[in-house]
């Protein structure tokens, strides 16, 4: 998973990189904010972003904010770096749209529970958009069977816009992803089938068939 | 001065990351102190306090207890715009990185061996 490191202290910044890399993470730096603004809104940009607070150009509250403000903008963590003990900052970082906080300098177990606590939520919500895009993606293919749909009380054929007459399975086949497999139900089996069957047995024994013939000469 | 357990849990016992970001350290240090020292003489309680705020960020990396106070008093002085406090607290900045320099230097040479 691609990561961002928005720091401008050099040393903060490489052990950051040289930790997360480890952990396996792609990682983006940036020195400053502005740069740290242009990765991500970019193509491809990281899901996941630790932003120092106090940073040139623009600093890692005011991402924050304008990273919630962005429409249509897709998952995106981010951690707040802060300094040690400064709960107004805190509470000033989660109410500007940050998820979480560490305190500098980090502690490496914290930073690791911390990370993964983003991976797990950036994951949830890729899975849930890409659920929700199945889901409307299905809708839209379901709504063209909503509505007012004219059908022949004698042989139930369906009128399409086009004043076009349908079987009923045409019809759905065209505007649902169904398929329909044919059948018989017991009523029309009694009421079609079996009719046709005696009546075909019928026939044949008019025929004469080598059974009955037999039968009838050594009767 | 500087909590070695710390900074070599944090680097995962790194040796060699150990010495690059001391090397880091020692490079990009001087520039920042220069730019306290700058703020300091030009009045500029604003710059003050990005420049400490900086600095402090880079010497919690090692634990450096007297150095990060040291950043952290100024970098309030800063916030507070006051700046003779700050001039006077300046000195003990200065002693504070050159302690912390020396220690540095020879913990990477430690490690490099």
């Amino acid at each position: 998973m691609k990561i961002l490191i928005a720091e401008d202290d050099p040393v903060s910044r490489r052990v950051l990189e040289a930790t997360l890399l480890k952990w396996g993470f792609d990682v983006t730096l940036s020195p400053d904010g502005a740069q740290a603004w242009d990765a991500l809104v970019s193509e491809g940009a990281p899901k996941l972003a630790i932003l120092d607070w106090m940073m040139p150009e623009i600093d890692g509250l005011e991402i924050c904010r304008r990273a919630r403000q962005r429409p249509g903008a897709g998952p995106l963590h981010i951690i707040l770096l802060t300094a040690r003990g400064r709960k107004e900052d805190v509470i000033a970082g989660l109410q500007a749209g940050a998820d979480d906080y560490i305190t500098k300098p980090f502690d490496h177990e914290e930073l690791r529970a911390r990370v993964q606590v983003g991976v797990r939520l950036v994951e949830l919500q890729s899975m849930l958009a890409d659920r929700v895009a199945e889901l409307e993606e299905a809708l839209a293919r379901v709504r063209q069977l909503r509505g007012l749909l004219p059908i022949c009380s004698y042989c139930k054929k369906v009128r399409d816009d086009r004043n076009y007459w349908q079987q009923v399975e045409q019809y759905v086949s065209m505007h649902a992803d169904v398929k329909f497999s044919h059948g018989i139900c017991p009523d029309c089996y009694r009421r079609v089938v079996e009719p046709q069957l005696h009546e075909a047995q019928r026939a044949s024994g008019a025929v004469g068939s080598p059974d009955k013939k037999r039968r009838e000469g050594g009767g | 001065m500087v909590d070695r357990i710390a900074l070599l849990s944090r680097l995962e016992g790194d040796a060699r990351l150990l010495a690059e970001i001391v090397e880091l350290f020692l490079r990009t240090a001087p520039r920042l102190m220069r730019d306290i020292k700058q703020a300091l003489a030009s009045k500029d309680a604003k710059k003050l306090e990005r420049a400490a705020h900086t600095l402090k960020g880079a010497v919690a990396n090692f634990g450096a207890r007297q150095a990060y106070e040291a950043a952290l008093t100024l970098e309030q002085h800063g916030r507070r715009g006051d700046l003779p406090a700050a001039r006077r607290a300046w000195a003990s900045m200065e002693k504070a990185m050159v302690r912390l320099k020396k220690e540095l230097a020879r913990l990477a040479e430690e490690h490099a061996a």
